[in-house]
């Protein structure tokens, strides 16, 4: 029986940022409390299926650190009580610097929680300030510091670049201080202006002044050369990890493995079927014991979608596809089937066949989407 | 009826000054049609019509009003095209008439098209009737108007009727002057029939239905036709005259009357405007006046943006023409767009107006190249050619030399934007001729200018150099020698056939700058650097590089992200198919219209 992942939305934040299109939103103490014990029925309901043991968690959000320690409490009983973990399950949660109090911190210590992902994005405040961030750096620091007191040993720091007015120096120097604090995991991503953002409406206007294209890959090479000369290797295009630390969570979204999303708007994969939850908050605290209800189905892809799929989320990671697992689980010759992509993105250097795997080039990464259409 | 109780006239008007506002208060006041069935500008049937404000196609439509005089009078009220370029048109369906209706704005006074309608109802013979409307308007002032008519047309307006039509203020003085002022119709019923085709619709049933003026003798069902320029017969099936929006079949058409007949004709270009009709057996013995056949001033490509949609274009275009004798088109192949037509159009409305038809009621996606005028082109061995597609310009070496159309253009304008549009039309290579101030504030320019320079953008240019103001009309004067060179655009060293167009040498590099910088913009980024040049010959005059992409990538593809960044590669596939492969290069659709555009 193959293992699940799971992963848990928490759609509240203190405040949205300007880049932000999860989600997510603010509210009051009763939702809060209520959505807990929503999600309590949904982990129960789901229960009642599902027979194969836990290998990750995820609890991610909005900001789940808004919870109390109660609430995140209470939640975690119900996993113990309905769910079957695996001895060596790696439990992560999202927090925001500012919202990690020492009682969380303290409570995190006795929990299962072994891993903890920081979203600090920049360490000057002044960018911070921009993207709608609610702490500075020195609050983040502060976090870090009382993460690690409490005995989090793995721990993930979220950065951002390619920001508005940021210079490539800046960039360098976020990468070599965040280097300096050797987080176990550091993922950096290139702002994506998101529609129905306020930052989406700034760029419209022309309000934001955004490096070119050029110098946002610039940025995007000086973060392998910089985090590698720190003692990190990339696996996966935004996603820098010291040996062993990689993110089990995230790499069942890139090979094809099940997961199931708990909370509103969560997504889930099982046995080839896509799945999303209501977005609807109220449908959500009421239904949520009937998984039918609040979730629908939304998308069942035929095989050749799923392979292709297979081919754009496994051509993130830097080990690549395994060309011969990838002919065996789907019982189709890869390298006839897509000869004529293959061979022209080969020719153009974007993609290499190294010892069987199939891997993005440096400059297969930079026009990563361009590579990905020539397969479906 | 009587002769003496029939009114055939016209409303002839600058555009927005109230034609068709008027037109329907006619139609509303004779108590033809209810309340309920007026639906605003009930002459103009076609959807698009309406919503550009303005009336492609001449309709007629026949009205019964009882004058204070007790009498029962028939006006037969012919609409006309409003713009230049069916100026033939209008003149066919003015020659129908013996009277216009000169609907001037109170507020505007005279316009470009006023004068030009003018002159074409005084070349027919009309009774002119002015008419001051709109004089609700704050800023009406009818009496200048009146000063206006009388001073520069030189037409009597002291008694004009000064209506609104829109708010029916004094709409029955416009019917009781039509009864005084406008003549009845003469001729003999029984003489050889004599009937001017004025307009024309195809009709899925009843096949081509003409719209005629039986000048001499008498039409009837049965009777055998001869249409005298195309010398194609017909039995007439069906006689009847106009209602708003249908049919209404009667036995005869008489001398002095307006209606249709229908005689299971195929063919739209069977019946041209202008041409007579006669009864064969006892035929007349001079046809009427003023028949031309109509030809293409612009011409350009249209060409199916999905390839497989090329038969669909055909059936369209075919259809459009059953409608429209003044459309011609013919098979051509692009390099870049593939197989398509090479339409022609009396003008550039009319092509604008083909297009959105195409794009409208056939719901086909089509790419447009850049219009094109006729040019004549002298070789060296002493044959002359038409060029109706930059790319069959010959060698520069057979060419002895070449000739463009010319217009004089009339442009009535502001004062203060006298100085404004004299630049502008030096710009455009105009030969000033002269200037007559038609009253203190307003100028009517006079100037020859090359058509080719008009076709694009001259109309917007003008309208946004004056705040709107400036009204113009042109017609053709002739052709010119001139010293024109083809203009080719290359797309990563390959010459693009749908690019190319004719230009005077010494516009040609401003011209080939300006494509260039907007193709730029048009072309997307590709995995290699991709020049864009253009040039004449081998001459290569300006040039800029699209830069190599370096960056398409999502930075996250987390568990809730996959559909939709999936749907998002599937529209990134589905915009390379739509795009035109030139060489190694994806040329979107959207550049090759572009170019269109410069001024912008």
């Amino acid at each position: 029986m193959n293992p699940y992942s799971l992963y848990i939305h928490i759609p509240f934040c203190a405040q949205k940022c300007a880049y932000c299109d999860f989600l997510s939103f603010a509210t009051d103490t009763t939702t809060k409390q209520d959505y807990v014990e929503s999600l309590c029925y949904e982990i129960q309901a789901y229960s009642v299926g599902l027979k194969a043991p836990i290998q990750t968690i995820f609890i991610g959000g909005g900001t789940p650190s808004v919870l109390t320690v109660d609430q995140l409490q209470q939640l975690f009983e119900t996993i113990h009580q309905y769910v079957t973990l695996q001895n060596d399950a790696e439990i992560s949660i999202e927090v925001n610097p500012g919202t990690v109090t020492e009682e969380l911190a303290n409570w995190m210590q006795q929990s299962p929680i072994n891993r903890v992902s920081i979203g600090l994005q920049s360490t000057h405040n002044s960018h911070l300030k921009t993207l709608g961030r609610i702490h500075t750096y020195e609050e983040f620091l502060e976090t870090y510091v009382r993460l690690r007191k409490a005995g989090i040993e793995n721990i993930n720091i979220d950065l951002m670049f390619g920001l508005s007015n940021q210079t490539i120096e800046e960039w360098r120097r976020t990468l070599f201080d965040v280097g300096q604090l050797e987080p176990e995991h550091i993922s950096a991503y290139g702002l994506i202006i998101e529609e129905d953002t306020p930052f989406y409406e700034q760029y419209e206007k022309g309000l934001l002044n955004l490096p070119s294209e050029e110098i946002e890959r610039d940025m995007y090479h000086l973060t392998k050369q910089v985090l590698e000369e720190k003692g990190y290797h990339r696996y996966e295009i935004s996603n820098f990890v010291k040996d062993g630390f990689e993110c089990q969570h995230n790499l069942t979204y890139w090979t094809d493995k099940n997961y199931i999303g708990i909370g509103l708007g969560a997504a889930s994969y099982i046995n080839g079927t896509r799945y999303s939850n209501t977005s609807d908050m109220g449908k959500y605290l009421e239904r949520s014991s009937h998984i039918d209800e609040i979730r629908c189905l939304t998308d069942a892809p035929s095989k050749k979608r799923r392979m292709e799929e297979r081919i754009f989320l496994g051509l993130r990671l830097d080990q690549g596809i395994h060309l011969e697992t990838f002919n065996k689980n789907f019982d189709y010759p890869f390298e006839d089937q897509w000869k004529e992509a293959l061979d022209k993105m080969i020719g153009e250097g974007l993609l290499v066949i190294d010892e069987g795997y199939l891997k993005l080039t440096e400059r297969g990464i930079d026009v990563s989407n361009y590579v990905f259409t020539a397969f479906l | 009826m009587k002769q003496e109780n029939i009114r055939n006239f016209s409303i002839i008007a600058h555009i927005d000054h109230g034609k068709s506002t008027l037109a329907d208060r006619l139609i509303q006041m004779t108590g033809l049609l209810t309340e309920r069935e007026m639906s605003e500008q009930v002459l103009d049937t076609m959807e698009l019509e309406r919503e550009r404000g303005i009336t492609i196609k001449a309709q007629a439509v026949r009205l019964v009003y009882t004058a204070n005089d007790g009498e029962e009078y028939v006006f037969n009220l012919i609409d006309t095209p409003g713009h230049v370029d069916f100026n033939y048109e209008v003149s066919r369906a003015l020659a129908a008439c013996e009277g216009a209706i000169l609907v001037v704005d109170a507020a505007q006074g005279i316009e470009a098209q006023t004068m030009a309608n003018v002159y074409l109802a005084l070349e027919n013979d009309l009774e002119i009737m002015p008419v001051i409307n709109k004089i609700d308007l704050p800023s009406a002032n009818p009496k200048r108007v009146i000063e206006e008519i009388e001073d520069i047309i030189g037409l009597e307006a002291i008694d004009a009727p000064q209506i609104s039509a829109k708010d029916g203020i004094n709409v029955e003085a416009v019917l009781e002057a039509i009864v005084h002022k406008i003549p009845a119709p003469q001729g003999d019923s029984s003489a050889p029939l004599k009937a001017l085709i004025f307009d024309s619709v195809y009709d899925p049933y009843k096949g081509v239905i003409v719209f005629c003026r039986v000048m001499e003798g008498t039409i009837r069902k049965g009777s055998k036709i001869k249409m005298m320029a195309t010398k194609k017969e017909f039995e007439v099936i069906e006689v009847g005259y106009f209602a708003p929006g249908s049919f209404i079949p009667a036995d005869a058409l008489e001398a002095g009357f307006v209606g249709y007949i229908t005689a299971s004709i195929k063919n739209v270009s069977d019946t041209q405007v202008g041409d007579t009709m006669t009864e064969v057996g006892n035929e007349t013995k001079n046809a009427l006046a003023g028949y031309k056949k109509v030809n293409p001033m612009v011409y350009c490509g249209i060409y199916p943006a999905d390839g497989s949609k090329y038969q669909d274009l055909r059936d369209a275009l075919d259809k459009l023409k059953l409608n429209d004798a003044a459309l011609q088109y013919e098979a051509e192949t692009s390099v870049a767009l593939g197989f398509g037509f090479r339409c022609g159009f009396l003008g550039l409305l009319h092509l604008e107006i083909i297009q959105e038809r195409i794009e409208r009621e056939y719901n086909l996606d089509i790419v447009t190249t850049a219009p094109s005028v006729i040019y004549k082109v002298q070789k060296t061995n002493g044959e002359e050619i038409s060029l109706a597609n930059p790319i069959d310009l010959p060698e520069p070496s057979e060419i002895q030399h070449m000739e463009e159309p010319m217009v004089k253009a009339e442009i009535m304008v502001p004062k203060e934007y006298v100085g404004t549009i004299m630049d502008l039309c030096q710009d455009r290579r105009g030969t000033y001729i002269h200037m007559d101030y038609i009253e203190e504030s307003r100028a009517l320019l006079t100037y020859e200018l090359p058509l080719n320079e008009i076709i694009y953008d001259f109309f917007d240019a003008l309208k946004s150099r004056t705040k709107g103001y400036a009204s113009f009309d042109y017609h053709l004067i002739g052709y010119v020698e001139s010293d024109l060179v083809r203009l080719d655009v290359l797309i990563n060293k390959e010459i693009v056939d749908a690019l190319s167009f004719i230009v005077h040498r010494e516009k040609a590099y401003e011209r080939g700058r300006k494509i260039v910088e907007k193709l730029k913009n048009e072309i997307p980024r590709h995995m290699f650097e991709v020049p864009i040049q253009a040039s004449i010959g081998n001459k290569v005059i300006a040039r800029e590089t699209v830069r190599a992409m370096r960056k398409d990538v999502l930075a996250k593809c987390y568990g809730g992200d996959i559909s939709r960044k999936r749907k998002l590669l599937e529209k990134q596939k589905e915009g390379k198919k739509r795009m035109r492969q030139v060489g190694s290069v994806e040329v979107p659709q959207k550049a090759f219209m572009s170019i269109l555009k410069l001024d912008e």
